[in-house]
């Protein structure tokens, strides 16, 4: 509320100083979507919550973005999204409940006078890989997150490392973390250096662990984020991003332990390659997480409280082709892997500490106009050792000014 | 045979195209147009490449130099011939010029001069395309087969906005950087004036010259 303020204030005071560079841009878009998935999807595991598997027709999602540039140098970021609570119940033609508005973006922007460097402040976009880039669905060729972007698995921002947390379906609210989280927003300052299109350097400084949604909740503790990108001529791009982050939280349950020796690593190498209709990018990730053993049924921490190294990896690949013969569809393929290391068992031993994911999403799109697109995805999971129906079915109609 | 040769002839002295007399007519003036800067405007979005935002500072890419006037003839049927060397240049994320007249059948050549990709796609109706993603150097040829204006979009930069405008006469003329044009070599016969430009659309007047006339025809397009 008081940043809601502060931005109200300063917008106001220069766009009544008569600064001629005052202007302001905006960008809104409104996404329909009917979807309906198999019967053993979860929100947590394939963003289709489990009481609405059966088709429905929904708004699946609305953005708000405004820009204020106040001086050549002072900006102020907004964006804001009407976003559905954990793909839950048929929503908004319904009930309003369902949703929240949400600001991934309120920061204040200073770039320098003819110099590469800018600084923001505030609520704003985590930096790590390229997913985070591209925000909206109309920027997205593939309608899902990628499984680090979405995939909770045995990771608990309280106690650490839950065997069974996938298997047993025992996620609630703090229990069960994808890799990065969802949205990707962040609390924090960041420090960017562009050099002549060809180099980027990112840094940001957040009270919040990049995994996990709630912001502010480190206390007196930061995280690190950080990515260079280079681009090796005009159509080759790759990027480095590194993370690290304390993520546990205090709680009655992890009371004893020292939470300062407990985090998440992670690297990130990002490519990205295009030539005529022809576009290839993609992501591999590798998280460590440094965490002790917590058994749900005992409620206690096993193997004395030790804290062990988990070491897990992702990547997608996303190959896509525009149809010259049809302008404005595209066909897009996702390859998504998620794979897990072997942990402690809690008995002495030693077992893959989650169970390995493979996931294959095809996208359809196509822009009917500068202002309208409609996009069909269909994809299916296989969770190693289960037997379950995560398939999925999504058409998403999209509006945007 | 004689007979065919005389009709023929009597169809060409009588054909309205022909019947028009290069009376070297002109048609200049003044078009005013806004300089204040838009305080709001849709925004610029994301790069799909990750690039920082940009745009050109070249005078191509500015309000006043993107203002097109044409004059269509109502009395005669004009012969339109497709231009040469027309082309449009993707230059600091910006289509240069913004706005591009040419005549119904010309092929454009769209040039990259970026140290990245570029690509073009049009969703008008009648004049969809695709190039695809493009690297600097080699021009890329649309042949423009529809008359009107064709919006060019390049999808790794949404905020590039650029026009095509096809017109189905040959007389028109962009402004020059106070806002003057000039229209010359026009046969007798009644035009119809248009101006345009992407936020000013729909300005039109009718006119009438001949005997060598110089008729001056001011637009004042200020917004209140």
């Amino acid at each position: 509320m008081k940043n809601t303020v502060l931005v109200i204030c300063c917008i106001l005071l220069f766009s009544l100083s008569g600064n001629a560079q005052f202007q302001v841009d905006w960008n809104a878009n409104i996404d329909f979507e009917l979807s309906s998935a198999g019967s053993d999807s979860h929100y947590w595991y394939n963003d289709i919550h489990r009481t609405t598997l059966n088709p429905r027709f929904d708004i699946s999602r609305a953005d708000f973005i405004l820009g204020f540039q106040l001086t050549k140098n002072w900006k102020i970021n907004t964006h804001a999204m009407l976003k559905r609570l954990a793909g839950q119940r048929a929503g908004i033609f319904q009930e309003w409940d369902v949703y929240r508005v949400v600001y991934p973006r309120l920061n204040i922007q200073w770039s320098a006078n003819d110099a590469p460097w800018s600084v923001i402040v505030g609520r704003l976009m985590n930096p790590f890989g390229q997913f985070y880039e591209n925000q909206r669905f109309i920027d997205r060729d593939i309608l899902d997150r990628p499984l680090a972007y979405s995939y909770h698995f045995n990771i608990s921002s309280i106690v650490g490392f839950v065997p069974n947390l996938v298997s047993d379906n025992l996620i609630p609210g703090d229990w069960g973390h994808p890799m990065l989280s969802r949205l990707g927003y962040l609390s924090g300052i960041q420090v960017q250096y562009d050099l002549a299109e060809k180099m980027n350097f990112s840094a940001l400084f957040a009270k919040q662990a990049p995994n996990i949604y709630e912001t502010n909740f480190l206390g007196e503790k930061w995280s690190l984020i950080g990515r260079f990108s280079y681009r090796f001529n005009y159509f080759t791009k790759v990027g480095i991003s590194v993370s690290y982050s304390p993520f546990v939280e205090e709680r009655e349950l992890n009371a004893g332990l020292n939470l300062n020796q407990l985090q998440q690593s992670v690297v990130g190498l990002d490519y990205s390659f295009g030539y005529g209709f022809w576009s290839l990018s993609g992501e591999i990730i590798g998280a460590w997480y440094t965490v002790p053993i917590y058994d749900t049924e005992a409620e206690e921490f096993l193997e004395g409280g030790n804290i062990f190294t988990l070491f897990g990896a992702s990547s997608y690949t996303d190959l896509k082709y525009e149809w010259s013969f049809l302008p404005g569809s595209y066909i897009a393929y996702r390859l998504d892997l998620l794979l897990f290391g072997d942990g402690p068992d809690g008995n002495g031993g030693r077992a893959a500490w989650n169970q390995n994911v493979t996931r294959h999403a095809i996208t359809l799109g196509y822009k009917i106009n500068s202002f309208w697109e409609v996009k069909l995805s269909l994809s299916d999971q296989n969770v190693e050792g289960r037997n379950w129906d995560q398939s999925k079915f999504r058409l998403m109609t999209s509006f945007f000014w | 045979m004689m007979q065919t040769l005389l009709i023929f002839s009597l169809l060409l002295l009588f054909s309205p195209e022909t019947n028009a007399q290069l009376n070297e007519n002109e048609v200049f003036g003044k078009i005013t147009f806004p300089t204040s800067q838009q305080v709001l405007k849709r925004g610029k979005g994301y790069n799909k490449d990750g690039t920082k935002v940009m745009h050109s500072n070249d005078p191509m890419a500015k309000v006043n130099r993107n203002i097109i006037v044409s004059l269509h003839p109502l009395s005669f049927k004009a012969k339109i011939q497709p231009l040469q060397n027309a082309s449009i240049t993707q230059k600091e994320q910006t289509f240069i010029p913004n706005v591009l007249p040419v005549t119904k059948g010309t092929t454009v050549y769209f040039l990259n001069e970026d140290e990245f990709f570029h690509n073009i796609y049009s969703l008008t109706p009648g004049s969809r395309f695709n190039i695809g993603r493009r690297p600097p150097g080699a021009p890329y040829p649309i042949k423009i087969k529809k008359s009107g204006a064709i919006k060019l979009s390049c999808d790794i930069h949404p905020h590039m906005y650029g026009i095509i405008l096809s017109l189905d006469t040959p007389y028109f003329c962009r402004v020059d950087e106070t806002g003057n044009y000039r229209i010359k070599n026009l046969p007798d016969g009644e035009y119809e004036l248009r101006i345009y430009h992407p936020q000013e659309k729909g300005t039109t007047r009718m006119i009438k010259v001949n005997g060598q006339e110089k008729k001056e025809v001011n637009f004042d397009l200020k917004r209140p």
